[in-house]
């Protein structure tokens, strides 16, 4: 059956004829687009308010592409190098978006942990109840997308174990997180069961510090540093993309070592 | 969105080349040191630290030789300053609450280059070094860029 | 430094054939791309304490945008290098015009550079430092590729972190390769600003030169 959206009768060919220049113009107006924005490659200023959209689409999709490419590369068994506890940074670095001056800590007795998304059993949890679960120490290295690294020791529950706990669909893509500090957070779900994928509640035999995100933090050994919030307050598992905080401000989402 | 990027990137060098904390007007070393969550560090794990200052190119002003207490019972890191690269360097003694943490590294927030220049060499006399397993609390710091 | 040169073949193919040209100039734009962003990721967290790049001379207006330059410019100098080598090694490129490099010749040129006496009427040959400069801006590039990867990906390709002593001497590699790439650039660009007909020969291919006698390169 013919479509409905279709024209009765087809457009003559003549319409194209008649139009050929114009059509001709305009594909050579975008070739001299594209020759500027391969120009544009050289202009290796700073901020460039001239710079062509098409070079930001061309930078964009391929920062996708680098996002889907490591996911292939990722092997959820390859464990990260533990170090022996005699190499561990104590205290562990600090860092932020903002100084630590503006650092708020949170109140562990009122603290708890609020659940969401693809998840059966969503009731909060509070922190007495996480002690009461099999811990998990890990001593492995700190990479920051900065490029420094620091070695430490952290302990707390595996995610994965968690996830299985609470019911959590672990065939969602994404496991997100809410920090106390507004720092929203995306992981994928491979990396979210990966062994060395903790909750992290202790930092060097010792409960977390403040300014290190007590009560609750995120540890993955599989990940740049900023992957991992602090003050963790909400894990929402989901088949929703939302990009975390630095993302949004344009570091790769992935951003898988 | 670039754009955008530009003008995040604009709002975090600000924020960045502020990223020192140094005491605020008005605030003494001691208040301010108390606002940047000091953390316990052993001694020992503070000898032969690089010492930075707190700027986008993160110079080197020195290394901790020691750490002391001094005659009137206040805390002081004993670096060993400017020279090149540690050569020619004399010690001179700053007090704890100026200083940071900054992962392996620790940093002078409360005293710029000039001022450190002023600082007269460090005389042990009248002051007692902490041995390497004593424990002294020190403020924070993220990077400076 | 041959007595006496072989009969010259019948020139039938220039200098630079078309697929050198073209790696050649997308090596160039990658290189470019790929030094400049990263100077911006490296301000970040310096290697030589006091050493900050100018964001002037930074692609990409902070770390994030450098970064995002810095991981699309690899995939070009990744791969356009790659069919380079396979390109160099395949064709003979690489055994005519970089081996051998013979000590002799090394000092003498050295010797003769110190004096002002740059021979370069013939483009068709290098000169021994030529050719060491030539390979060890390969070897560099190809050490760019490996101490990248380990920056990278320390924990999927963990096995490559060891080999430049830890995540930060795999950075410090990383940093004096990008060094010795800059030091080449800077004389290779002198170069070619002082004899122009290179750069000519780059873009348009250059004098015809005969054919490889390959019969001379394969005895053993």
């Amino acid at each position: 059956m013919k479509s409905l959206f279709r024209p009765a009768q087809p457009t003559s060919p003549a319409v194209l004829d008649d139009h050929r220049p114009i059509i001709r113009s305009l594909q050579r107006r975008g070739l001299i687009r594209g020759g500027l924005s391969l120009g544009a490659l050289t202009m290796l200023t700073g901020c460039d308010v001239s710079r062509p959209a098409a070079v930001e689409a061309a930078l964009r999709g391929i920062s996708t592409f680098n996002d889907w490419f490591q996911q292939q590369l990722f092997n959820p068994n390859k464990l990260a190098p533990t170090y022996p506890a005699s190499m561990v940074l104590k205290p562990p670095r600090f860092n932020a978006y903002y100084d630590i001056m503006d650092v708020k800590p949170v109140d562990g007795d009122t603290w708890k942990l609020e659940l969401a998304g693809l998840i059966d059993d969503k009731t909060p949890w509070k922190l007495p109840q996480f002690a009461a679960l099999p811990q998990q120490d890990e001593v492995i290295r700190h990479i920051c997308i900065e490029g420094w690294d620091y070695i430490g020791q952290w302990s707390g529950v595996p995610l994965r174990d968690f996830l299985r706990r609470i019911g959590a669909d672990t065939r969602a893509k994404y496991v997100n997180f809410q920090s106390a500090d507004d720092y929203p957070s995306s992981l994928d779900m491979a990396t979210a069961l990966h062994p060395q994928t903790i909750l992290a509640t202790s930092y060097a035999g010792e409960p977390l510090a403040a300014p290190f995100g007590f009560p609750m933090r995120l540890r993955t050994s599989t990940k740049l540093g900023f992957k991992n919030p602090k003050w963790i307050t909400a894990i929402e598992v989901t088949n929703t993309y939302t990009p975390g905080y630095w993302e949004k401000a344009g570091f790769g989402w992935f951003s898988g070592i | 969105m670039l754009l955008r990027f530009c003008f995040a990137g604009l709002l975090l060098a600000t924020s960045a080349a502020l990223a020192q904390q140094p005491a605020p007007a008005g605030m003494s070393l001691a208040e301010a040191a108390s606002r940047r969550f000091p953390q316990p560090v052993r001694v020992g794990a503070l000898l032969h630290r690089q010492v930075l200052q707190p700027a986008e190119s993160q110079p080197t002003l020195g290394w901790v030789r020691a750490v002391v207490r001094q005659g009137d019972g206040s805390l002081a890191v004993v670096v060993a300053y400017g020279g090149v690269r540690g050569v020619f360097a004399h010690p001179i003694a700053v007090p704890v609450e100026a200083m940071t943490l900054l992962g392996q590294y620790m940093e002078i927030v409360d005293f710029t280059p000039a001022q450190l220049n002023g600082f007269k060499t460090f005389d042990p006399a009248g002051s007692q070094p902490l041995a390497p397993d004593d424990v002294i609390r020190v403020g924070l710091a993220r990077p400076s860029h | 430094m041959a007595s006496t040169p072989p009969p010259k073949p019948a020139a039938t193919r220039k200098l630079h054939p078309v697929p050198i040209r073209v790696m050649h100039w997308i090596n160039a734009v990658a290189m470019l791309v790929m030094i400049t962003s990263g100077w911006g990721i490296y301000d970040d967290y310096v290697i030589i304490s006091g050493l900050h790049f100018s964001h002037t001379f930074r692609l990409g207006s902070w770390a994030a945008e450098s970064l995002m330059w810095h991981f699309a410019g690899m995939w070009f100098l990744v791969l356009n290098g790659l069919a380079y080598l396979i390109y160099g090694v395949f064709t003979g490129r690489f055994r005519e015009r970089l081996l051998p490099i013979r000590i002799g010749e090394l000092v003498q040129t050295v010797k003769d550079t110190l004096h002002f006496h740059i021979a370069h009427e013939d483009l068709t040959h290098y000169n021994a430092v030529q050719k060491l400069l030539y390979i060890v801006v390969i070897v560099a590039g190809i050490s760019q590729v490996v101490t990248g990867l380990a920056i990278w990906k320390p924990v999927q390709l963990s096995f490559l972190v060891p080999l430049f002593g830890g995540f930060q001497g795999a950075r410090i590699v990383h940093f004096w390769g990008m060094v010795v790439i800059v030091g080449f650039l800077v004389v290779h660009v002198a170069l070619a600003v002082l004899v122009p007909r290179t750069i000519w020969a780059m873009l348009a291919g250059g004098p015809r030169v005969g054919d490889r006698p390959r019969a001379n390169k394969v005895t053993p």
